[in-house]
């Protein structure tokens, strides 16, 4: 009998392992034969993509193309480790959101990990064709970084059956003064609030901050959201939150909030909310016992024959520097976004209109959708895509939103207790101090 | 041969220490010494980006004590331990008392129900007490509404995003910490009590002098685990909070403070200063626990 020197339980272990691994050895990975890996974290751009892969196939036969799906935070994480450490296993062609999109562009700009794609969007007389406001977003140094998938435009969406009950003439609603006047007179507190605000984020606010031409940011890096356009967004939001003439409130923000929205919704708690082309698939999806009861409107402009929208939201495709071949990449890239097929398919399961010009004439963006009173939606969001404002993406911008949130708690609380009394000189204060701090990480962390 | 046997029965001897410690020490070294040299190294560094970095001496650490972003977060830390420490071990050592008594029925039971908790981990709770606190359709505002008609914004108001995230790691917490304090219970020797009884002890002198210092290097192990817990508490704000810091901050902690640093800013090198503080600081901490709690003394 054999006996293993350091005991039974080891011999166990080691048995165990020498087990497992050859059974592993035994039992390799199958090999993947894709020569393109592509990470994104939309489940509808996945489903969108794996149903083009036989076309890609066909139209590219050269190309095997990979999709994989990673969930938001796991996708950013990763692929900013991997720039870092120069790890190899990058994708190819990459989803970024727009909300984290800044942080790829920190360092100097040889560093930055995504190929820019300006030379080839240039060459393919693609940047003609996209809004070129949404080509801002991508932007950092004179680069481009991404292929826009969207536009975002936003419009009101809002409660049709209600508002005709009410007797709200919504064509009359064509400047927020007139909206609001109108709020004020079919609000009931804690029971109908006229429109969904964030009152503690900075989600709402920040789509008026854009609708007025304000920002974060401007093109060249500098902290403009303390600028007189924010301090005069600030002042003419807050009171429609806090107060006794408030005509807005929200759930709180996020995933949280997100699923008791629909009931509140349903429930008429709700007339109005900021709708973005993407949250309007969302209502059809999560309420769909509102069919026929909702209607979109554009949003009301700050002076008559203002900007009468704005824009939220955001996805770029890029190809990263590691990819060793980019033509592959780029031409798939373009296929993904660019096929007729594909994009029809897409349109029909997210309403998410194309940043391409020339295919805003096909036919599925013209057809009436009978979930929002028979509007011809896609028509409606083209209609406003052209006029969206350019949001500019920066390595601050999460920190920039953080401080931003936290002078519209501090006004907030201002003005509950003084009303409009000596506000705007707060509002001053409390922005400055807020974008003064984003300019005390901004001038500690570039690196050019 | 008897040579050659006695030379394998010392190697065997001499080695075998050592072969079995070293799977932990390969590890320990890849995956915790190293990062933790090169983290110290680090946080004397700005990085920015995948490549750059600056010597920058102790500027991090200077910066990071002028910045008012670290001092709410380490006030919102503290916050949340002392609520930790102070509302949810009582709670536990409570329901470990309830439940230690033999003549109390279903206490099997109940020691599973407050335990269970524990079982889903941070982040489905998170999003569990996410939905509960909504105000107006969530369920903990249509219980306050039976009382009062006050809707009230758990996660929206700066002042409530604490006792908020305080009352979350209650649920989650209080029953983990009830089993430790359980198992100290029933290391007491019952002779103890009937002595004391004998002695003409009521409950309140049993408590104070046969239970506490029976379940006292328990007491001390729990509320050491529950400060160093609580000053890495992450993911429950995090997944609560909807991946942001809260209103105004109020829900800034020092661990998401140094993720925003590391992994939103990209400074690893300002990122690993921040630890390095907080490691110190829960060194400090946990010192002055021993030295209150007499557990230096032994």
């Amino acid at each position: 009998m054999i006996i293993f020197p350091f005991g039974k339980a080891p011999a166990v272990i080691l048995v165990a392992a020498l087990l497992a691994g050859g059974w592993l050895l035994l039992h390799p990975r199958g090999k993947e034969d894709a020569n393109l890996v592509l990470w994104s974290f939309a489940k509808t751009h996945i489903t969108a993509y794996n149903q083009a892969l036989p076309a890609l196939n066909h139209a590219y036969p050269d190309v095997k193309l990979s999709v994989k799906q990673i969930h938001f935070e796991a996708l950013n994480r990763r692929l900013l480790s991997s720039f870092w450490s120069d790890l190899p296993s990058q994708p190819d062609l990459v989803e970024i959101e727009i909300s984290c999109v800044g942080t790829y562009f920190k360092g100097p700009k040889e560093q930055i990990g995504f190929e820019d794609l300006k030379p080839r969007l240039v060459e393919s007389g693609m940047y003609n064709r996209i809004v070129r406001n949404r080509l801002a977003t991508w932007s950092n140094r004179g680069g481009i970084y991404g292929i826009p998938n969207d536009v975002h435009p936003v419009m009101l969406a809002y409660r049709r059956d209600i508002a005709d009950s009410l007797g709200i003439c919504v064509d009359s609603l064509y400047t927020w003064d007139r909206f609001i006047e109108a709020g004020r007179r079919f609000t009931v507190e804690g029971e109908r609030y006229m429109i969904e605000l964030n009152e503690q984020n900075v989600g709402s606010l920040e789509c008026f901050l854009f609708q007025r031409g304000g920002g974060y940011f401007d093109s060249l890096g500098n902290v403009i959201f303390d600028n007189p356009v924010a301090v005069a967004t600030m002042e003419w939001f807050v009171p429609l939150v806090t107060g006794k003439g408030r005509i807005g409130a929200d759930l709180g923000s996020g995933q949280n909030a997100a699923v008791l929205f629909y009931k509140a919704l349903e429930e008429g708690y709700y007339l109005f909310f900021i709708c973005p082309d993407w949250r309007s698939s969302f209502i059809q999806e999560y309420s769909p016992r509102l069919a026929g009861k909702m209607a979109l409107m554009p949003m009301p402009a700050f002076y008559p024959g203002g900007r009468r929208t704005s824009t939220q939201g955001g996805t770029m495709m890029a190809i990263t520097k590691a990819c060793k071949d980019k033509d592959k990449a780029w031409k798939t890239a373009l296929f993904l976004y660019t096929n007729p097929e594909g994009r029809s398919r897409s349109f029909k399961k997210t309403n998410i209109i194309p940043p391409f010009r020339d295919a805003w004439t096909e036919p599925v963006f013209h057809e009436p959708n009978a979930f929002w009173s028979g509007q011809k939606l896609g028509e409606m969001y083209i209609g406003l895509a052209d006029s969206i404002p350019p949001q500019y993406s920066n390595p601050f911008v999460v920190l920039a939103k953080g401080k931003l949130s936290q002078a519209l708690v501090s006004c907030t609380q201002y003005y509950s207790v003084n009303g409009s009394s000596g506000f705007r000189d707060h509002i001053r204060k409390a922005l400055t101090a807020s974008a003064d701090e984003v300019r005390k990480y901004q001038k500690r962390g570039l690196i050019e | 041969m008897s040579k050659r046997i006695s030379r394998w029965h010392i190697f065997r001897h001499t080695s075998a220490p050592y072969l079995f410690i070293a799977p932990f020490i390969i590890m320990f070294a890849i995956f915790y010494l190293y990062p933790l040299i090169k983290s110290l190294i680090l946080a004397f560094y700005i990085t920015v980006g995948p490549k750059s970095k600056i010597f920058v001496g102790f500027d991090n650490f200077r910066f990071m004590f002028h910045d008012p972003d670290f001092y709410r977060a380490v006030r919102n830390t503290v916050l949340y331990a002392l609520g930790s420490v102070f509302v949810q071990l009582p709670v536990s050592l409570g329901l470990a008392i309830l439940l230690n008594r033999s003549k109390y029925p279903g206490r099997n039971f109940f020691r599973f129900s407050f335990f269970s908790p524990y079982m889903f981990g941070s982040v489905f709770v998170a999003v569990l007490f996410g939905v509960l606190f909504v105000p107006h359709f969530g369920l903990v505002n249509k219980l306050v509404a039976f009382f009062y008609s006050v809707d009230i914004k758990w996660l929206s108001n700066p002042k409530l995003v604490l006792p908020a995230l305080i009352l979350t790691a209650l649920w989650l917490y209080a029953g983990l910490n009830m089993i430790y304090f359980l198992a100290a219970l029933q290391s007491v020797p019952k002779e103890l009590y009937e002595a004391a009884r004998v002695d003409g002890a009521n409950a309140l002198h049993q408590f104070l002098h046969v239970t506490w210092p029976g379940i006292k290097p328990v007491a001390v192990f729990v509320i050491m685990m529950s400060t160093i817990g609580s000053f890495q508490l992450f993911e429950l704000a995090w997944v609560m909070l909807d991946s942001s810091p809260g209103p105004d901050n109020a829900g800034l902690t020092i661990i998401m403070y140094l993720y925003q640093s590391g992994f939103v800013s990209g400074d690893l090198g300002y990122a690993s200063a921040i630890g390095w503080v907080l490691t110190c600081g829960l060194g400090i901490i946990s010192f002055f626990q021993m030295k209150v709690t007499g557990a230096l003394s032994k």
